[in-house]
């Protein structure tokens, strides 16, 4: 078939399916304002507590005995992964992340052997040697910032 | 104006053109890409090693549930590599991958020549969107089953279009589209979308042409036959192995429906798609990450490692930039992929071939969303673009149909729809190249 001999219907199925596509571009941006304004996100810590019970079916507690995880601004939590404990203090920025880590440098108990930052998130596990990467995987498996 | 003749064969050049820079590209980016940061890639390669050297399968782990077309192919491409003495022998892998996805551009250009004869800006716009689309030269780079697996489904494609538009019910063809279609199921199970609805569409045909319904009633029953017969013995050994024929993981014991929240299907990610479009924004909704996937990096396997925290500013611009420029892209292809949809409901019997084309982005779409909701991640990992890698043809098979609509439709403004174009594909060059550090 040339282009000329091209029928006209065709044209108008492709006018419907972009009028079809700007209608839900425009829902989508308006679901979104309406979203916006009545929603409010869970907080990294949040996530990362419902991701350790729900997907990892880890007990999770929040952080109280460390002084250094307590001051994270985005809060701290403790789980337990196979027999390991692992303490989450969650910054919200990587300067504030920086400076805990260099808090927790500062106390010199092997600290550097447990300390796993990740982005704004530390990890300070109890064990006095690396986690193995099983253990770190569970973790970053529930790592949001 | 020009004459229609002029403008074909300018087209044409130009068809040709972008894809000479496409294989240039896939090519030099499949010598630079550290394999070892793609996709699954220690558990490709190990799988591959493993099948070749001692003839044996992962037992229950790693890609234990992938068909082993790939990575018998792959585990012979790395010995090959060892003999040449590669510093990573897994590069004639990749070599072989990016060569894949070349192929896949030419049997494009043939599905879209017999699909719409003669309109070589249409062929071009279908091209051009397959090239700037970065989930092709993503995987094309990769030691990964995808891009082989696509090469087979879009000839699948090409072999079922031909078949119908000439009504040529010859043995050959047959049995060669059935092959091809049980070939790419010993490659990916995803592939198997792509025999459903061709099955689908034969079947359509069967009914719209009442001459000819012998004849596709006979053609339907070899294809499936050859189609089951091919890949038969890989789905025996799995069944007998793991109680599955597909992928036989275990999954929360909640229904289907009610594993991911409302928000996961119709959650747009807004604004952080366009901000910060990366891991793990949006981490719990569909479309942005799937979106994300095709259009820029979202896991950090191309431009960033998630390991090393959040991209850096400059990778974050050029994320950003991809995040943009996909939007028109992927607004055209939605808008054809509508009016293909709809002038196959309305009349079925039209141009059946087409629903080739309408019907596989569909169902690619179906079967990504159920997994994604059947094996629930919390950073998305069961949502990466690569899956629906076997769909990419069809889109932009439907984007250079709305495009040249678009095109006719408003010819005033032909020529700054194809400038338009042009600059959006040119924008999206610098991100198609790999780079050998990430």
């Amino acid at each position: 078939m040339t282009e000329q001999q091209r029928p006209t219907e065709e044209w108008r199925y492709v006018g419907v399916a972009f009028a079809a596509v700007g209608v839900l571009v425009v829902a989508q941006l308006a679901g979104w304002l309406v979203y916006r304004s009545v929603h409010h996100d869970p907080t990294a810590l949040e996530l990362t507590e419902k991701c350790l019970r729900r997907e990892k079916l880890l007990t999770v507690d929040l952080a109280r005995n460390d002084p250094i995880a307590g001051t994270a601004r985005g809060g701290a939590l403790v789980t337990r992964v196979e027999e390991n404990g692992v303490q989450v203090a969650i910054a919200t920025t990587v300067d504030e992340a920086r400076q805990l880590a260099a808090r927790y440098l500062a106390t010199g108990r092997k600290i550097e052997l447990r300390l796993d930052v990740r982005g704004n998130v530390l990890y300070v596990w109890e064990q006095p040697r690396e986690p193995s990467p099983t253990q770190k995987q569970a973790m970053y498996d529930c790592w949001y910032q | 104006m020009s004459a229609p003749g002029a403008r074909r064969n300018v087209g044409r050049a130009a068809t040709f053109a972008v894809i000479a820079l496409a294989a240039v590209i896939a090519v030099r980016n499949a010598t630079v890409y550290p394999a070892i940061a793609g996709y699954d890639a220690a558990e490709a390669i190990e799988y591959a090693e493993g099948l070749v050297r001692d003839g044996r399968l992962p037992a229950g782990t790693g890609s234990y549930y992938t068909p082993p077309g790939f990575f018998a192919i792959g585990g012979v491409a790395i010995e090959l590599g060892e003999l040449l003495g590669l510093d990573h022998p897994e590069r004639v892998g990749q070599i072989f991958n990016a060569l894949a996805a070349v192929a896949t551009l030419f049997l494009l250009r043939a599905l879209v020549r017999l699909l719409w004869p003669g309109r070589e800006l249409l062929h071009l716009a279908a091209i051009v969107f397959f090239v700037a689309c970065p989930v092709v030269m993503k995987a094309a780079a990769m030691f990964h089953p995808e891009p082989l697996s696509m090469l087979l489904s879009t000839a699948a494609l090409v072999l079922a279009a031909r078949i119908l538009v000439r009504s040529d019910y010859r043995l050959p063809l047959l049995v060669g589209l059935g092959v091809a279609l049980g070939l790419a199921q010993l490659v990916r199970a995803w592939t198997l979308w792509t025999l459903g609805v061709v099955v689908v569409v034969l079947a359509v045909a069967a009914v719209t042409r009442p001459h000819e319904r012998r004849r596709l009633a006979g053609a339907l029953a070899t294809v499936v036959a050859v189609a089951i017969l091919v890949p038969g013995l890989w789905y025996v050994h799995q069944v007998r192995q793991y109680d599955s024929a597909l992928f036989g993981q275990p999954h929360p014991a909640e229904p289907v429906w009610s594993r991911r929240p409302i928000g996961f299907f119709v959650g747009g990610g807004l604004p952080e798609l366009v901000t910060s479009p990366y891991r793990p924004s949006y981490s719990r909704q569909f479309i942005p990450i799937a979106y994300t996937e095709a259009w820029g990096d979202y896991f950090g396997i191309w431009r960033w490692l998630p390991e090393r925290g959040t991209p850096s500013a400059g990778t974050r611009r050029e994320l950003v930039t991809m995040s943009i420029v996909g939007l028109p892209f992927t607004l055209v292809a939605l808008a054809g992929w509508f009016a293909l949809l709809g002038l196959g409901l309305r009349h079925p019997g039209r141009s059946v071939e087409r629903l080739l084309v309408a019907l596989l982005p569909l169902a690619a779409l179906a079967g990504v969303l159920y997994f994604g909701t059947s094996y629930p991640t919390p950073d998305g990992d069961t949502v990466k673009g690569s899956f629906m890698l076997t769909a990419v043809p069809a889109w932009a098979a439907c984007f250079g149909f709305a495009f040249d609509g678009l095109r006719t439709r408003f010819p005033r403004f032909s020529t700054a729809f194809l400038v338009a174009l042009a600059v959006l594909a040119l924008v999206t060059v610098p991100f198609l190249l790999a780079v050998d550090q990430l």
